[in-house]
């Protein structure tokens, strides 16, 4: 058995150079490997992250009717006393603000935006006084100010303000049907921009108060939503039962849904993608093994005239095969060891600086709810698993090539060239 | 003693059935040193293979020693080898990766010796092969007269009753062939150690005690001769 | 003599008066009479204008009182697409497709092939009074017809247009100039009749022009080529079955 570890590791210090290139080969596939899961996690987590700071918040609740009809933003199947509630779920500790969305045709006019044009647009109505408690907006404004109560204004996404040519000061007006159905139509101010980091509401965002889009709109005090932050919990489930207990008492059309419910789409497409990166990975892993089984493959031929002098002189093929595939373990080994320490420390970068994809994002829509930096995230049962793989999967891609050989006859063997 | 009683192996090559051996019977006694002579496909290698246990017959049987070694399994045949048997290969088949040193020690090794034997065997084998002093050298920097040297010794090192060569000086120049062939003949009256080389080259085959003449898979001759 | 002249002029002076006096109950009233048929058959085309280009649809229509209509596209865009309207409801049918859609809600909103026409615009329920509270504003001439100047604010939320400004025909009634708004007086279309045409004694628009007036170049000009009026009519016109033949 001595003797079989120091042949092995004989032959791997005298083939430096294919040991080398064949640890760097794994080396790479397993930081590749690390990185890559590093920033689909990170993407993940900042997305689901963002999408519940920009978009859903961690739970909603709604007019039962309102879930049903939701693609139409029914403005009638409304939350009558939204204050109320929110007063009572603040009584049990819960922070909730009101929100009002509704669809819009956008008029803009030649005067400040050069020439006329009009857009559909979805509108976010807020409560200025208490959207930041639940949202995170008031952290990304870029330009102008946030939003005052009464007011007549609006504040835009700035990827939105840039396609548009909108700039602060500018008015805009919008063309909507208010709750029963009538016409309306108001002149907003555009008095902030927000760069916001979730790409989808930047890409759309049109932000005014909820009271002055409540009267236009003839609300008479309702909102369409009031969206709730909860503290990040396991337990999220339980925070819902409690939140629909509250509102059980004071209207029994009232549900309570979690943004995973909200977010429905795009967790399903988030699945979807994991499933592709998942083919990703295993394609770097792939990679990783045809390295190391071509390598072993050209070894092992190379010594079949060895392999077969070392059968003649009486040595058992179980001792071959487990020389060879300490050989290959060791290429593994090393290349596993080098794989992630260069993961770790890209990695390293990647999670605390994170990488500027803004250009990209920018045109490209990923899906993802991540603009500009992209920060990775420590996985250690994803190293751990890298550093396996790659010492476990060289020895057993060794196996099969040596398992051929051992299968010649050994005048074969010795007559090989 | 080696007893060959017609002994057929034929090889399947492509749609052919090409007959190596037609029937060879031969005996040779211990302590002999005894060249298998013939033009290649004469089935000279075949015959030391199959006496060598590394490959298997269609017919006939081997006994050595009264033992049977043609009905043995894989992993009887192994261990024979292992215990009794001696190879030296044209191309010397050493690994090149070990010093002198570890080419015959590993013979040893692989027989589970204690570590002390082990080295003194070795470095008493490589003494007498003329290697002294080289022990540490890995093959590439030897010639190859002295890589045969180390091939000879490891053949050597474990006192086995049988030493098989095929062509052990074919890649050789005639002087220091002629010194391989002295220093096997030397082993041979040392240690009483039978040897069987093949080979196809005028030089080798006098220098044998005997000389068996294979053509197409028959002994056409078998002499016995004093040198 | 002078005290027929007298008399005359008395008169002629009065009548601007008499017919003042008429209520804006009873013009509004005549005013939807007027739109409204037993049965009506009608051929004609939509020009819709707007900043991207213009486009020509051609149909036909048929129509039983105020809630039953069927309007056929002809023009080869859109040849066989059906729109049927009964009572609160419309429905699409495309052939292309062999799709049968039913517009409910807020899908009503949406225009009419990309026009200025939304399928609620069609929707018309022809009882204005039961929706809006109407006073006249005055008088005035529109291409040489004078016209009640009525201003009508809707009486509850779900009238589209919270406030119509309509130019009523003192004579026949018909509609010559609608001006449609928000509560706050915001003109959001507007709806001219550029011709009219005389069909069983009834003078009824031929070219009417509705246009956006938040959108600059937008434009929908609806033509009749033919109208019928009360024509006899297959009931099944108006089934879902018939839909889709």
């Amino acid at each position: 058995m001595k003797f079989i570890v120091e042949l092995a590791l004989k032959n791997l210090a005298r083939y430096k150079r294919r040991t080398i290139i064949t640890a760097i080969a794994i080396a790479v596939g397993l930081m590749m490997y690390i990185i890559v899961d590093s920033m689909l996690i990170g993407a993940e987590y900042e997305s689901m992250r963002n999408l519940r700071w920009y978009e859903t918040s961690s739970a909603r609740i709604l007019d039962s009717g309102y879930w049903e009809n939701r693609m139409q933003l029914p403005l009638d199947k409304n939350i009558a006393q939204p204050y109320r509630i929110i007063e009572e779920l603040r009584d049990e500790g819960f922070v909730g603000t009101p929100r009002t969305t509704f669809s819009a045709d956008m008029i803009l006019s030649s005067e400040d935006f050069g020439e006329e044009g009009n857009l559909p647009v979805l509108i976010t109505a807020i409560d200025p006084r208490t959207d930041n408690d639940v949202f995170r907006f008031e952290d990304t404004l870029i330009e102008g100010r946030f939003l005052r109560p009464g007011e007549d204004a609006v504040v835009l996404g700035s990827w939105f303000a840039e396609d548009l040519g909108a700039k602060v000061g500018y008015w805009v007006t919008l063309v909507t049907r208010g709750n029963g159905g009538f016409y309306e139509a108001m002149d907003l101010q555009v008095v902030g921009i927000v760069n916001c980091p979730n790409p989808n509401v930047n890409r759309t965002l049109v932000m005014m108060p909820i009271d002055t889009a409540g009267d236009y709109l003839a609300m008479d005090g309702a909102a369409t939503e009031i969206n709730i932050l909860l503290p990040d919990s396991k337990d999220a489930n339980g925070y819902l039962v409690e939140i629909q207990s509250i509102i059980d008492q004071s209207d029994d059309n009232l549900a309570v849904y979690s943004w995973e419910a909200l977010a429905k789409d795009y967790l399903a497409i988030a699945e979807a993608k994991r499933g592709g990166t998942g083919v990703i990975l295993f394609l770097v892993f792939i990679i990783a093994a045809v390295g190391i089984s071509n390598t072993m493959l050209m070894a092992i031929y190379e010594r079949i005239r060895e392999l077969g002098m070392m059968r003649a002189l009486g040595m058992t093929d179980s001792a071959i095969h487990m020389a060879f595939i300490i050989e290959a373990g060791g290429i593994g080994l090393i290349g596993s060891i080098f794989g992630v320490i260069f993961g770790a420390f890209g990695n390293f970068f990647l999670v605390n600086y994170g990488i500027n994809f803004g250009m990209i994002m920018r045109d490209m829509d990923m899906g993802y709810r991540i603009q500009s930096v992209l920060k990775g995230a420590w996985n250690p049962s994803a190293i751990i698993i890298a550093f396996l793989a790659g010492f476990i999967l060289s020895m057993l891609v060794a196996w099969i090539p040596t398992r051929r050989a051992l299968k010649m006859d050994i005048p074969a063997c010795l007559r090989h060239q | 003693m080696i007893k060959v009683e017609q002994v057929v192996r034929d090889y399947q090559a492509g749609e052919t059935v090409v007959k190596a051996l037609k029937g060879v019977s031969l005996e040779i006694g211990d302590g002999e040193f005894v060249s298998i002579a013939g033009p290649s496909g004469s089935g000279k290698t075949t015959l030391l293979n199959l006496i060598g246990c590394i490959d298997a017959l269609d017919s006939g049987e081997i006994l050595i020693d009264g033992v049977k070694v043609t009905s043995m399994d894989k992993k009887e045949k192994t261990t024979y080898r292992r215990n009794n048997l001696g190879f030296i290969f044209q191309t010397y088949n050493l690994i090149p990766v070990l010093s002198a040193y570890e080419n015959v020690s590993f013979v040893l090794s692989i027989l589970n010796l204690p570590e002390a034997e082990i080295h003194q065997r070795t470095m008493a084998i490589l003494r007498e092969v003329g290697l002294q002093g080289m022990e540490d050298r890995r093959p590439s920097r030897l010639s190859g007269g002295q890589q045969q040297r180390i091939a000879i010794a490891r053949a050597l090192v474990k006192n086995p009753r049988i030493v098989l060569a095929d062509e052990p000086t074919a890649n050789l120049d005639s002087k220091t062939g002629q010194e391989i062939l002295k220093l096997m003949k030397a082993m041979n009256e040392k240690y009483h150690t039978t040897f069987i080389f093949s080979t196809h080259d005028q030089m080798v085959m006098d220098f044998a005690d005997r000389l068996i003449l294979l053509h197409d898979g028959n002994i056409i001759s078998d002499e016995r001769r004093s040198v | 003599m002078k005290r027929i002249f007298l008399i005359i002029i008395i008169l002629i002076a009065l009548i601007p008066f008499a017919l003042s006096a008429i209520t804006v109950e009873e013009i509004i009233n005549r005013m939807d009479a007027a739109e409204t048929f037993s049965t009506s058959f009608s051929r004609g085309e939509i020009l819709s204008t707007d900043r991207f280009g213009q486009k020509t649809s051609t149909f036909n229509a048929w129509a039983r009182g105020a809630d039953e209509s069927l309007i056929e596209f002809t023009s080869v865009a859109e040849r066989g697409q059906k729109v049927l309207r009964t009572k609160g409801e419309i429905y699409l049918f495309y052939p292309d497709a062999q799709e049968l859609i039913r517009l409910q809600g807020a899908a009503l909103r949406q225009s009419l092939l990309g026009s200025d026409i939304s399928y609620e615009d069609m929707t018309g329920e022809k009882n204005t009074l039961a929706q809006y509270t109407a006073t006249i504003e005055g008088q005035e001439s529109i291409g040489g017809r004078f016209c009640h100047i009525i201003t009508m604010v809707a009486k509850s939320r779900t009238v589209a247009y919270p406030v119509q400004k309509i130019w009523v025909d003192m004579e026949t009634f018909m509609v010559w100039k609608a001006q449609y708004s928000t509560q706050n007086g915001r003109l959001l279309k507007e709806m001219e009749v550029l011709g009219t045409m005389e069909v069983d004694g009834r003078i009824l628009p031929s070219r009417t022009a509705v246009s956006d007036k938040l959108k600059k170049d937008s434009k929908t000009i609806m033509v009749l080529t033919e109208m019928q009026i009360d024509p006899p009519l297959d009931p099944s016109i108006f089934s879902l079955q018939n839909l889709t033949w």
